[in-house]
Formats: C-alpha cells, sequence, structure tokens
C-alpha cells in the first residue's frame, strides 16, 4: 500500500516536470478580440482573421454577428513576429504586424473602412466544360486485380461492363468490341485475341473503354459511332526500353508450356513480339479465329467487305459440351510480331505478322442412328483424329490524315496456310478405314478508302479486291463406295474465289437526322473444279464436275436514323436493293432484291423496353450447293448439287423484352423470334448402313422459332446472385428420307439456373445446373435425349499471397455420370519479380466422356477419350 | 413628457431599424461562382460526367446547386452503360432534375441543408472538416489560391482556396476554409470541382434561398448516412443480379468499397 503510494507520488511529480518543461515550449495564445467598422463602429460579423507567420497560415477564425472574434495559436514564442489579415467583403484588407507577446492571452480590436468590393473574374464561361474525353473510361488495374491474373484477358475478365466469352471474344459495355489498342496505337486490328490471350498481366497500368470510337477523323467530325475499342496503358517500366516476361512450366505425361513477351513501346514505334509453345490446351489457331465482331448501328462506313468463301470438304471429327482442353491433346507453337510506326507527320503504318502450328489428336466412339418411321439404320464408328495446321497471315495497312476533310488508307493482307487431317475409323468394328484430307490455301485482299468532309456530311468511297484459293486432296482407303472395297479413292478439289467491289457512300447529318445514301458493285467470280477416282484409274465421271459461278451485284441503299422521342422511341430503317447477274453452266439469270430493315425501339419506360423489328433477307445458294454431279464429303457421303437457281427469301419478325427493377431485385428478360422461309434447301436423300446419298433441292415451309425468358434476383441475406431461365427453339424443314418425304421437325429445350456468392471469406463459389433435352421427329418417328450438367467452381483466397481456383463439373449423358476439374494455385511473392504456380487437370482420372445429339433424322451417342490427369509447376519472371 | 421620451425612443429604434436594415443590405450583397463540378468516382482520373454547377453566396449564406435541368440548358438522361458490370461498380446514369441537387449552408445555425442524392431533404450539423493549410499556392484567374488537404466522409480532399474572398464556401459540402474554395479534388481527381467564373456583386440575389422542404421531410444526418448505405448495397445487388443475368460474374472481389460509385463512401461493416 505506501509502495504504491509511493510510485503515485513519483509519477505525479514526473507529470509536474513534464508540465513545467512544456510550458515555455507550448507557447499556445489565445487571441480575441472585436472588428468593428469605421466610422460608424458597426460590428463586423463574417469578417475574416488570419494569423500567418511567412506565408504559413497558423491559425483562422471569422468573426461572429457581434464582430467578436477568439482564436488559438499554437506552437509560437514570445517574440516570434507574425502577420494579422483582417477581410470582410466590402471592407478594406487590413494586415498588421505582431510580436507575440509573453502572456496567455492577448486582446486585439481591429476597425475595418468600407469600399465598394467588385470581383469579376472569367477563366470560363458559364456552360464551358473543360476538355475532357467524355468517351473515355479509365481503369487503373491495380484496383481491379487480385495478383493472379497471368494474360491481358484474366485482367479485363475482372474489370467491370467488359465481359469475355469462351471463345475469347469481347464485350466492352456490352458491345463486342473491334480492337485492342496499345497506348493509342493499333497493333493488330480486328485479330485483338493475339494481344488479349497472350500479353503478360504485370504490363498493364491502366485500360481505357473508348466507346464512340472511329478512326476516321473525317467521319467522327459530325458522326458518332457504336464502335468501343479498348486501349492498354503500360507501366512507366514497359515504356521507352525493351520489357520482357516469361512464363514456363513443366509436369507429367510430357505437359509444358512455354510463353514469351517482348516489347517495346515508345510514341513513334511500337513493336511487340508474342510467343507461345505449350501442351496444355491452348490452341494457336484460336487467337485468330470465331470473332463474332460486327460494325453495329448507323455509322458502318468503315467496314470492310468480307469474303466468305468456306472450304468445300471438312473433316473436323465433332466437339462436345465440355472445354477442348478435356479430350483434346495439343501441341501448339505460335509467335505473333506486331508493330505500328510513325513514317512521317500523322501517317502511320501498322504491320502484323502471325505465324502459328498446332497440332491436335483426338479419339471417340461414336453410335450414329437414323431414326425414320418403318426403320432404323444403325452404325458405329472408332475414331482417331491427327489434325495439323500450318498458318501464315500477315496484314500491312497506312493510315494518311491528308488534312482535316480528306483521310486515306490502305490494307493488304494475304495468308497461307496448310492443313493435314488424318483420320482413322474403324466401321462397325470390323472395316478399318483411313480418310486423309490435306488442305492447302492461300487468300489476299486489298483494302483503299477515301473519306472527303462535304456539306452537312461526307463522301465515302472504298475500293477492294481480293482472292481466296484453295487445293484440296482427299483419300479414303479402301474405297467404301464399291462393294469390292478395293484401292483408294482419291478426290481432289480445286475451289478459286476472286472478288472486286467498289462502293460509295454520301453520308449526312442535318440536326438529329442522319441519312446516307449510297451504292456499289460487287463482282465475284468462283470455280469449282473436282474429280474423284479409285487408285489409278480414270477420272469417275459421275463424281466430277465444273462449277463457274460469277455474279455482278450492284446494290442501292438507303440508311436513316431518328430518334421519334429523345433517349426514348427510336425508329431505325435500312433498305437495299440488290440486283444480282447469276451464271453458272447450268443457268444464268438475273435477279432483283429488296431487302428491308426496320426497327422500332422503346426503351425508358416503367413498363419495360419493348423493340419490334422486321427484316427480309434473300440470298443465293453458295457454290458448294451447285456441284452439277456428286462430290465425296467422306467415307459415306456424298451429295450432289441443285439443278437451278433460285432465290432463299427469308422474312424474320423477332420481338424481345427487358424488365429491370432492381430495388425489388427483379431482372426479367424474354424475346422471341420467327423466321421464314419461303423456299429453303433440302434435301432428297437414300440412307443406308455404310452410305448416304442426297441430292439438293429447293422446298417450301421451312421455319425456325426461337423463345428466350429469364429471371434474376439477389437474394440478400445469403449475398447471391441468382438466375433461372429457359430457352426454346423449333427448326422444321421437309425432307425427303429413302423415297418417303417428311416434315421433319428439331425441338430443343433448355432449362438452366446459376448463382454466384458474394462472401467475404475464404471461399466463394458460382455454380450452374442444366437440363437440356433435343428431339428429332420424322413423322411419326422421333428420338430425344436429355442431358443434366452441373458445375461449381470454387474460388479459393487462402491469404495474400496465395490464390487459386478449383473447377468442378458434373454431367449425367443416358444415365452414365462423370466429371470434368481442374485446379490452379498461385503463390505470389511480396515485391519480386516472379512467382510460381501450380496447375492440374482431371483430377480424379477420369476415362471418358460421353455425349449425344440429336438432330432432324439422326442421333448420335459418343464417347470420347479423355486427356489423362496431370500436374504441372510454373513459374513466371519479367525482365 | 413621457410622450416625448416615447417619440424620442420610437425614433431611435427607427433610426435603428434603418440602419441595420441598411446594414443588412450591404453584407446582403449576393456573389455566384459557376463551377464546373466531374463526377468520375471508380474510373480513375477526372473523366466522367462534366455538371455545370453554382455557388450563390452572401456573407451569412451559401447554396450550391449542382445537376440541374436549367443549368445544362435542359434535361439529361443518359444510361452510360456499365449494365453488364461485375456489381463492383453499378451502372453510371448521367441525369439532371428539374431542381437540381442543392448544398444549403447556414452559417447562423451552423447547419448544412441539404435536397441531397434520393432527393433526401438532409439536415447536417455534423461537417467539421479538419483541414490542414498548405503553404503551397497557384493562380487561378486572378487568385492567387492556397492548398488545404482534408480527410471527408471517406475521400482525401486537396482544396485551393483564396483569402481574397474571406468566406468559407465551397462546392458541394466542402467548407470551413479562411476563404472561399475555387479548386478541389480527391486523390484520384475523381471528384473535381473546377473554378470557370465568378460575379460579386450579383444582380442573382433571388437565386439565394433556403431549400423548400417541408418540416417533416427533413432528416437527420444519422438518417441520410444509413439511407445512402442502404442505396449503394441496393445497386451492388441490382449490379451482381445483371451480372449473373448476362452470364459474366466475378466474385473474387467482394469488398464494399461506396468510393467507386458515390461521393460519400461511408464506411461498412
Amino acid at each position: 500500500m505506501k509502495h504504491l503510494k509511493l510510485i503515485d507520488r513519483q509519477s505525479l511529480l514526473l507529470i509536474l516536470i513534464l508540465i513545467l518543461w512544456q510550458l515555455p515550449l507550448q507557447g499556445q495564445i489565445t487571441l480575441s478580440g472585436k472588428i468593428t467598422e469605421t466610422p460608424s463602429q458597426n460590428p463586423v460579423s463574417a469578417a475574416s482573421i488570419l494569423i500567418k507567420q511567412d506565408a504559413t497560415i497558423l491559425a483562422y477564425a471569422y468573426t461572429s454577428e457581434t464582430g467578436s472574434y477568439q482564436l488559438k495559436i499554437e506552437t509560437v514564442k514570445p517574440g516570434d513576429s507574425l502577420i494579422i489579415e483582417v477581410n470582410s467583403l466590402g471592407y478594406q484588407d487590413l494586415s498588421q504586424d505582431f510580436q507575440v507577446p509573453d502572456a496567455p492571452s492577448i486582446v486585439l480590436n481591429f476597425e475595418l473602412s468600407p469600399q465598394v468590393e467588385e470581383l469579376n473574374t472569367i477563366v470560363l464561361k458559364s456552360d464551358e466544360k473543360i476538355k475532357i474525353n467524355t468517351d473515355t473510361i479509365s481503369y487503373k488495374v491495380s484496383a481491379f486485380t487480385n495478383e493472379t491474373e497471368q494474360t491481358v484477358e484474366d485482367v479485363l475478365k475482372n474489370i467491370p461492363g467488359i465481359e469475355i466469352d469462351d471463345d475469347g471474344n469481347i464485350k466492352a459495355q456490352g458491345k463486342n468490341i473491334q480492337k485492342i489498342l496499345i497506348e493509342g496505337d493499333d497493333l493488330a486490328d480486328r485479330n485483338y485475341k493475339v494481344i488479349s490471350k497472350n500479353l503478360d498481366a504485370n504490363v498493364l497500368d491502366r485500360v481505357e473503354v473508348i466507346s464512340n470510337y472511329d478512326e476516321n477523323p473525317v467521319l467522327k467530325q459530325f458522326l458518332n459511332s457504336e464502335a468501343v475499342v479498348l486501349n492498354l496503358k503500360l507501366k512507366e517500366r514497359a515504356k521507352a526500353i525493351w520489357f520482357g516476361n516469361f512464363k514456363g512450366g513443366a509436369g507429367n505425361d510430357k505437359r509444358y508450356l512455354a510463353d514469351l513477351n517482348l516489347g517495346l513501346i515508345r510514341p513513334e514505334i511500337k513493336l511487340l513480339e508474342l510467343a507461345n509453345t505449350n501442351t496444355t490446351g491452348k490452341q494457336a489457331q484460336d487467337q485468330l479465329t470465331n470473332y463474332t465482331y460486327g460494325q453495329r448501328g448507323f455509322n458502318d462506313f468503315d467496314e470492310d467487305y468480307e469474303a466468305n468463301f468456306p472450304a468445300i470438304l471438312n473433316l473436323s471429327g465433332g466437339s462436345i459440351l465440355i472445354d477442348e482442353p478435356f479430350y483434346n491433346e495439343n501441341n501448339s507453337i505460335s509467335s505473333n510480331l506486331l508493330g505500328n510506326k510513325t513514317i512521317w507527320e500523322n501517317t502511320k503504318l501498322r504491320n502484323s505478322l502471325f505465324v502459328s502450328q498446332d497440332r491436335l489428336d483426338k479419339s471417340f466412339e461414336q453410335l450414329t442412328q437414323y431414326f425414320l418411321t418403318d426403320e432404323t439404320i444403325q452404325f458405329s464408328e472408332r475414331n482417331q483424329f491427327d489434325f495439323r495446321n500450318t498458318n501464315l497471315s500477315e496484314d500491312l495497312e497506312v493510315r494518311y490524315p491528308i488534312d482535316d476533310s480528306n483521310y486515306l488508307t490502305l490494307q493488304t493482307t494475304f495468308s497461307i496456310s496448310g492443313d493435314t487431317n488424318a483420320n482413322r475409323l474403324v466401321f462397325n468394328d470390323q472395316n478399318l478405314i483411313l480418310q486423309n484430307l490435306k488442305t492447302q490455301e492461300n487468300t489476299g485482299a486489298i483494302h483503299l478508302r477515301y473519306t472527303k468532309r462535304i456539306k452537312n456530311g461526307a463522301l465515302a468511297l472504298y475500293a477492294f479486291s481480293g482472292h481466296e484459293n484453295r487445293k484440296q486432296h482427299f483419300n479414303i482407303t479402301p474405297n467404301m463406295l464399291d462393294t469390292i472395297q478395293e484401292g483408294n479413292l482419291l478426290t481432289q478439289v480445286t475451289n478459286l474465289n476472286n472478288y472486286q467491289g467498289f462502293e460509295s457512300n454520301a453520308v449526312f447529318k442535318i440536326n438529329k437526322l442522319s441519312y446516307s445514301l449510297g451504292g456499289g458493285v460487287i463482282n465475284t467470280a468462283q470455280d469449282l473444279r473436282y474429280h474423284s477416282r479409285v487408285s489409278q484409274s480414270p477420272v469417275i465421271d459421275s463424281l466430277s464436275g465444273i462449277t463457274i459461278l460469277k455474279s455482278s451485284e450492284a446494290f442501292a441503299k438507303f440508311k436513316g436514323q431518328y430518334a421519334l422521342i429523345e433517349e426514348t422511341l427510336f425508329l431505325s430503317t435500312k433498305l437495299e436493293l440488290k440486283n444480282i447477274n447469276f451464271k453458272n453452266q447450268i443457268a444464268t439469270g438475273n435477279y432483283l432484291f429488296f431487302n428491308p430493315q426496320l426497327r422500332l425501339r422503346l426503351s425508358n419506360n416503367p413498363l419495360g423496353s419493348f423493340s419490334v423489328s422486321y427484316s427480309r433477307n434473300t440470298e443465293l445458294p453458295e457454290l458448294n450447293d451447285l456441284t452439277p454431279t456428286a462430290l465425296v464429303y467422306n467415307y459415306r457421303s456424298l451429295k450432289k448439287g441443285l439443278e437451278r437457281i433460285e432465290p432463299i427469301p427469308r422474312d424474320m419478325y423477332a420481338f424481345s423484352y427487358i424488365l429491370s427493377k432492381k430495388k425489388e431485385r427483379i431482372l426479367v428478360e424474354a424475346g422471341i423470334a420467327y423466321s421464314e422461309y419461303k423456299r429453303n434447301l433440302s434435301s432428297i436423300s437414300m440412307l443406308s448402313e455404310s452410305l448416304n446419298l442426297s441430292q439438293l433441292i429447293y422446298a417450301p415451309g421451312s421455319s425456325l422459332f426461337t423463345a428466350r425468358a429469364g429471371f434474376t434476383t439477389y437474394l440478400a441475406p445469403i449475398d447471391l446472385s441468382f438466375k433461372i431461365g429457359y430457352n426454346k427453339s423449333i427448326f422444321r424443314n421437309p425432307l425427303v428420307l429413302n423415297n418417303t418425304f417428311f416434315n421433319v421437325e428439331n425441338e430443343s429445350n433448355n432449362y438452366y439456373f446459376r448463382g454466384t456468392t458474394y462472401w467475404r471469406g475464404a471461399l466463394n463459389f458460382k455454380f450452374t445446373g442444366s437440363l437440356n433435352s433435343n428431339t428429332g421427329s420424322v413423322g411419326s418417328a422421333s428420338n430425344s435425349n436429355k442431358i443434366y450438367n452441373a458445375q461449381i467452381e470454387t474460388i479459393l483466397k487462402l491469404n495474400d499471397r496465395i490464390f487459386g481456383n478449383l473447377n468442378l463439373e458434373g454431367f449425367v449423358v443416358n444415365d452414365t455420370f462423370y466429371e470434368t476439374s481442374s485446379l490452379n494455385l498461385e503463390f505470389r511473392p511480396e515485391k519480386k519479380e516472379y512467382l510460381f504456380g501450380i496447375q492440374a487437370q482431371n483430377l480424379w482420372n477420369t476415362q471418358a466422356f460421353t455425349f449425344s445429339s440429336v438432330s432432324d433424322y439422326q442421333r448420335n451417342d459418343l464417347v470420347y477419350k479423355a486427356i489423362p490427369s496431370y500436374a504441372m509447376l510454373y513459374f513466371k519472371l519479367r525482365f | 413628457m413621457a410622450n416625448f421620451k416615447l417619440n424620442k425612443l420610437t425614433a431611435h429604434i427607427s433610426l435603428c431599424v434603418l440602419l441595420a436594415f441598411y446594414l443588412n443590405k450591404s453584407y446582403a450583397q449576393t456573389g455566384v461562382i459557376n463551377y464546373g463540378e466531374i463526377q468520375s468516382m471508380g474510373m480513375g482520373g477526372p473523366i466522367g460526367q462534366d455538371y455545370n454547377a453554382i455557388l450563390i453566396f452572401d456573407k451569412q449564406h451559401a447554396l450550391y446547386i449542382t445537376r440541374k435541368d436549367s443549368l445544362e440548358g435542359g434535361h439529361i438522361y443518359k444510361q452510360r452503360t456499365f449494365e453488364r458490370g461485375d456489381g463492383t461498380s453499378s451502372s453510371i446514369t448521367v441525369a439532371t432534375n428539374p431542381e437540381g441537387f442543392l448544398y444549403y449552408n447556414d452559417r447562423k445555425s451552423k447547419t448544412l441543408f441539404s435536397r441531397d442524392l434520393g432527393f433526401k431533404y438532409v439536415k447536417d450539423s455534423t461537417i467539421d472538416i479538419r483541414w490542414e493549410l498548405s503553404k503551397e499556392n497557384k493562380t487561378i484567374g486572378d487568385y492567387v489560391v492556397q492548398k488545404a488537404t482534408a480527410s471527408f466522409r471517406g475521400r482525401n480532399y486537396t482544396a485551393w482556396f483564396t483569402t481574397k474572398i474571406p468566406l468559407p464556401y465551397g462546392p458541394w459540402k466542402l467548407s470551413g476554409l479562411p476563404g472561399l474554395i475555387l479548386e478541389a479534388y480527391d486523390t484520384n481527381k475523381e471528384v473535381y470541382w473546377y473554378f470557370k467564373n465568378i460575379e460579386y456583386p450579383s444582380k442573382k440575389t433571388y437565386l439565394l434561398k433556403p431549400i423548400q422542404g417541408s418540416d417533416e421531410n427533413w432528416i437527420p444526418f444519422s438518417k441520410y448516412k444509413k439511407f445512402a448505405i442502404q442505396t449503394y448495397l441496393n445497386a451492388q445487388m441490382g449490379g451482381r443480379m445483371v451480372a449473373e443475368n448476362a452470364g459474366y460474374t466475378n466474385n473474387q472481389n467482394t469488398k464494399y468499397d461506396m468510393s467507386k460509385s458515390r461521393i460519400e463512401a461511408f464506411k461498412i461493416d
């Protein structure tokens, strides 16, 4: 007790000493007083009193209604010289020097003389805005990453408003993006996946989403565009010097990957080399294919003519619901060299060179049934596919803005590629058949554009020319067409396509109305020659033929856009008149088509947004539908083309509806569409166990109906977003099968749910579940299947350094259950130039995946061989 | 005599009243400042919508008006679509309304009356910004402005004020400096006010009037804060719902951060 008291006394003493020691230094003084007006002596309220030492404001206060003030000044010593400033609007400023007295408080009164005050400063006019680009939204990447991102694509997935589909197509703000720029410059044009799938995430500083993007400076002056592009801003360290990233890894089962980025990014020159090789499922060709971008809206005057001449023969082996890396063995290597250089003033030269090679292997068993009313034809195949592709593409572009009113661009592209597709199959468990398809392809195109500003608008001129040539060698051993089945059946196909065109558009914008008048001509010349022979025997006449198709198309179109009620009711229309002059060795003809498009959209409405549209599109049959004799498509399929040319008109009606009540947490989306063909392609087929013979014909009565509905909600108590939905489609097409006419109907129904958790712990989930059913009906016969699917993705955040995810997917197909699984875990040491990770696939070593499809009169049950389980360690290094 | 005295008193009072009236008039002189207000929450820089805003003040009151139809020369309603966001930032609506958002600073009662987000009438007497004054200065128009920094409702602000206009006002809720704030912004300029012009004295005295809200409408700041947090959470859920609908969700970052979509970023537990 006594002891305690002693301590108390000691501490008291200590406190006292501290206080005494502090006092002279603390030097806090209180200043108070009154401000009055001279000469009236009326108090001046709301006057400011500032205490300054040099330029630093030490304290300030405003006077009360009675003109009095009080303020405390800290950290001054007696004798310090300070300045007091007293200001009030309507009075002369007052400034006075003052020495800190040796007293805790002091009273100072001031008198202010009135003066007429006028403040008029104009930096900007009231309605003037500072210049910022409101079409650009910029995201600081560090705010949206969690350190597990490997490529630009992974980063983009995290950014609000950006979505990426399974093929790598990117949408920003709900629209497919046109391209990805780097530091404002275009390096890969439309082949942007080369950048998003290869460029390393850690060079990114910002991602800009640029809407209303138009690289044409003349059109940009007066027209809006619906195009959206991404612009990647790189970190300082990646600019001005060469930068690089390397990722390498190896695992069991001969799994490896190596990925290299090398870049030089300067304002006047940009060079980027992106190279990759792997056996872990990343295919090289995927970077250059499956693009879904199409310019939308009124301003599509810069859209290139798209040549679409697909290969005549194909041997692909099909795909199933599961991601390809689970059943497709790959060995891929690619190199993409991208460059952009300013050649003079604003003129830029862009060049992209892509080289890639893929080797893909897969094997599966297939049971096929043709279910007809009075018979069922059935056969089986054990397939092994070995696919190799080598491709080189080159793309060069020069953009020359002559002045504000004139703009010129020139683009040339060419590509050469070679494919070998070897298929080894055992038919009905007894016949070994080898199919070997070799394709050599070369394509090239040149596009020249000139845009000129005219009164109230612009004149856009476009000329193009190109070719797509293909040679195919198809060898089937043994020749299954002959009953003796001896020798091999060799088919050679040569397909040459040339096209040229010219288009001019005059575009005007007058107040709220934008419209364009345009016209042009497109010439195409297509040449298809094919012949088959058995071994060294002469060519078989009935399997050989020539089709030459020449069409001259002249079109005139009118496009208009007008907002009936601003931001609410929109009407858009496009009218196209086409004249096609058509010539092949069967027929010549002249066809005049009128293709109107009309769309009415009502939005910003409490009942939801509605849209109705109608369009008519008339097409002519394609080259491979016009073979004069039968062509060998595979060991069991021969198809003969149409005997005359007729237009194929399609009327399409669509309605869509969206209701979004975010407060009530309800989101409803629904739509229906119906297309009717006045005349469509159909066929007369002879089906048997080992051979299908078809002859293409025209037939009426074909239609397609689709419907979709979805309901989304958010369950706040458990932080879960949840959607249930339904899709339906019915396709009707008449067919003649084994001498009987059938109305064939395909119906598919898809019920699904999916959800995402937003928990704030170490675990989060995404899950989906669905039921797909397909039914094919041929007269009174029908067949259907059901596929159940459930998937759960677990996001792991073990601590600040270790992240990962685990993906599990289960299927029930034909009462067979199987699953796929993959795992990724990464350890990223703090502030280091390297990291480690582990990647694993097929954790439970599933052996096979089952799949089933039903369409028209055909049912396929497939069993694919799975890629065996593997685990791979990798590291990543930046330099 | 008594009458006379009374008369004298009356005269005295009249004189006082007159004087007071005169004085009142002198300090009732009104000034007008036009600002630009750029809101880019969650965008990392001043690239969002640029609104016209106005501050009308006398020595006792100031009224700040923004996102008002007439200031923009007509109603604006634009959806800068983020409809398929991942939930961390919902869609951006660029909108003005007939009355605008109003912030009325009454110095006498030390209260900020506002017609704030959600058109809530808020009586806020909790605003006491602890400004840190700096020596740093620059020039805006004719004014030498001095730098001050403070943290206020989830953001770190830099304000540039001029002692040449010795009034404690500023754009929005920023106030309490020894001079009027001409420019202010937060760390990444996601919220950014810039000066356009000043007119003093101005004839627009009629604009400076308290916010008209019926008595039962006024809510205290604490209630407004709850409301703001709730509407933010609702928007988050809405964003996540939209993402789910589109089939593009991202639940890797589930932290709530109001600063990505609101000026006032309250802490959410």
